[in-house]
C-alpha cells in the first residue's frame, strides 16, 4: 500500500493506471532453472568465508593498481633481503618468488568472476565442462540448454587468472571451444584457454 | 530445501558463526523474487541467473557488512540491482564485440528472431527498449511495488529524478504498447 506522499505528481491518473496494467503480467513469478540452487551453493562454498563483523581475518579490497604497487614493494623488500643475506641465495629466491605470488593473490581472492561457458551443440544429449578449475572432472559441471536452441550453457565462478578447459559432449567427445585460444598438452590434446580478470569480457 | 522458520537475522548470525548451509535458506527464500526482477531487467533468464548468482556470492562474502540483518532482503536487493547493471553493461559491450560473428554463442536471440507472441513478451520487449535507468525505475515502482524512498535507497538516485524516470518510462511504454495494453 502506498502512502499519499509517495505519489508521483508528474503522473496523471490515466498514465498511472496504464503503468499498473502494463506491469501486471510482469509480476508473474519467474522460476529458477533446475540446478541453479545447487550451483549457487557450490559457488558459495568455494568462496571466501564471511568474516565476523569485528573479529578474525577480513578480506582487504584493493584495486589491481594498488595490488601491483603492493607486489612491487614486496618484491623490493624480498630482493633487499636477498642482497643483505650473503649466504642464503636459495632462500632469497624463494622469498622473492613467494612475494611476487602473494600480492596478486589478494586480488584473486577478492574477485570472483562469473564466467558463462557456452557451446553450440545441436543434437547433443549432454554437455559437460571440464577444466583446471574442477580438476577435469566431467561430472562436476553439467551444462544446461540455453534460451537459444542447440546452445548449452553453464555459469561458473572463477578466480582471476589463466584457466584451461574443454567440453565433453555426450559423455565421450572432447571438444575445444571454437571461439577461444587453444593449448596443446604433451599428448597433443587440444584444450581452450581463458584469461579471467585480465580484460572485461 | 526445507521450510525454515528462522528470521533472516537469525540465519545471518548462523552463517557468520560458520554454518554455511544456513545460507542456503536465504538463497531459497529470495531466489525466485529477485530472479523475476533480474529477468525483467535483463530480458534474458540466462543473464538474470548469472546476475543473481553473482549477487548471492557477493552477499555471502560481505555478509559481515550487512549492518541490519533484519533487513537482509533489502540489502541483498541492492546488490541484485547493482549486479543487473553490471551484467547489462557487460552484455552491451559483448553485443558490440560479437555482432559480426556468423554464429553467435552468447545466448542472445538470433537477429530477426521474434520472441514468442504473447502479452508478457510484448510488454517485456517494450520495456527492453527503454534506457536502463528508466527500465529500472519502472520495474522497482510498478513490478516490485516499492515506494520512492526505498527506490532511492536502492538505486542511489534522488526521488525527483526517480519520479521523472518513471514518468518517462510510462510515457514511452504507452506509445510502444498502444493497442496492446488499454
Amino acid at each position: 500500500m502506498r502512502e499519499i506522499d509517495d505519489m508521483n505528481d508528474d503522473m496523471d491518473g490515466a498514465l498511472d493506471q496504464f503503468a499498473r496494467d502494463a506491469a501486471r503480467p510482469l509480476r508473474e513469478p519467474v522460476h529458477v532453472t533446475e540446478g541453479f540452487y545447487a550451483q549457487t551453493m557450490a559457488a558459495v562454498r568455494r568462496s571466501d568465508v564471511p568474516a565476523p563483523a569485528m573479529f578474525g581475518a577480513r578480506t582487504i579490497r584493493v584495486t589491481p593498481f594498488v595490488a601491483l604497487g603492493l607486489a612491487a614493494v614486496l618484491i623490493a623488500v624480498a630482493l633487499g633481503s636477498a642482497m643483505i643475506g650473503r649466504n642464503s641465495a636459495l632462500k632469497s629466491v624463494n622469498l622473492a618468488s613467494g612475494a611476487a605470488v602473494a600480492a596478486p593473490v589478494v586480488v584473486a581472492h577478492d574477485t570472483i568472476h562469473i564466467v558463462r561457458f557456452q557451446l553450440a551443440a545441436p543434437g547433443a544429449h549432454t554437455v559437460a565442462l571440464v577444466g583446471d578449475f574442477n580438476d577435469w572432472s566431467k561430472d562436476a559441471i553439467v551444462l544446461k540448454p540455453a534460451e537459444k536452441p542447440g546452445v548449452w550453457t553453464a555459469s561458473v565462478p572463477l578466480t582471476s587468472g589463466r584457466h584451461e578447459y574443454a567440453f565433453i559432449v555426450d559423455g565421450q567427445r572432447w571438444v575445444a571451444d571454437p571461439y577461444a585460444l587453444t593449448h596443446r598438452d604433451e599428448y597433443n590434446v587440444e584444450s581452450s584457454v581463458i584469461r579471467v580478470g585480465e580484460s572485461d569480457s | 530445501m526445507s521450510v525454515d522458520d528462522r528470521s533472516d537475522a537469525e540465519i545471518v548470525a548462523a552463517v557468520l558463526n560458520g554454518d554455511d548451509n544456513a545460507y542456503g535458506v536465504l538463497v531459497a527464500r529470495y531466489q525466485s523474487a529477485y530472479l523475476r526482477y533480474a529477468t525483467r531487467m535483463l530480458n534474458s533468464q540466462d543473464d538474470a541467473e548469472d546476475a543473481l548468482q553473482s549477487a548471492f556470492i557477493r552477499a555471502y562474502r560481505n555478509l559481515a557488512s550487512c549492518r541490519d540483518p533484519k533487513r537482509f532482503g533489502s540489502w541483498l536487493q541492492k546488490i541484485v540491482v547493482n549486479e543487473c547493471r553490471t551484467v547489462g553493461a557487460r552484455r552491451t559491450r559483448r553485443e558490440l564485440r560479437f555482432d559480426s560473428r556468423p554464429a553467435t554463442l552468447d545466448g542472445l536471440p538470433a537477429k530477426g528472431a521474434r520472441p514468442e507472441d504473447g502479452l508478457v513478451e510484448e510488454i517485456q520487449s517494450a520495456l527492453h527498449r527503454l534506457p536502463t535507468d528508466q527500465r529500472e525505475a519502472f520495474l522497482l515502482r510498478y513490478v516490485e511495488d516499492l515506494g520512492y524512498e526505498e527506490m532511492s535507497e536502492l538505486t542511489g538516485a534522488g526521488i525527483s529524478a526517480l519520479k521523472m524516470r518513471v514518468k518517462r518510462a510510462c510515457e514511452a511504454m504507452r506509445v510502444s504498447l498502444e493497442g496492446v495494453v488499454s
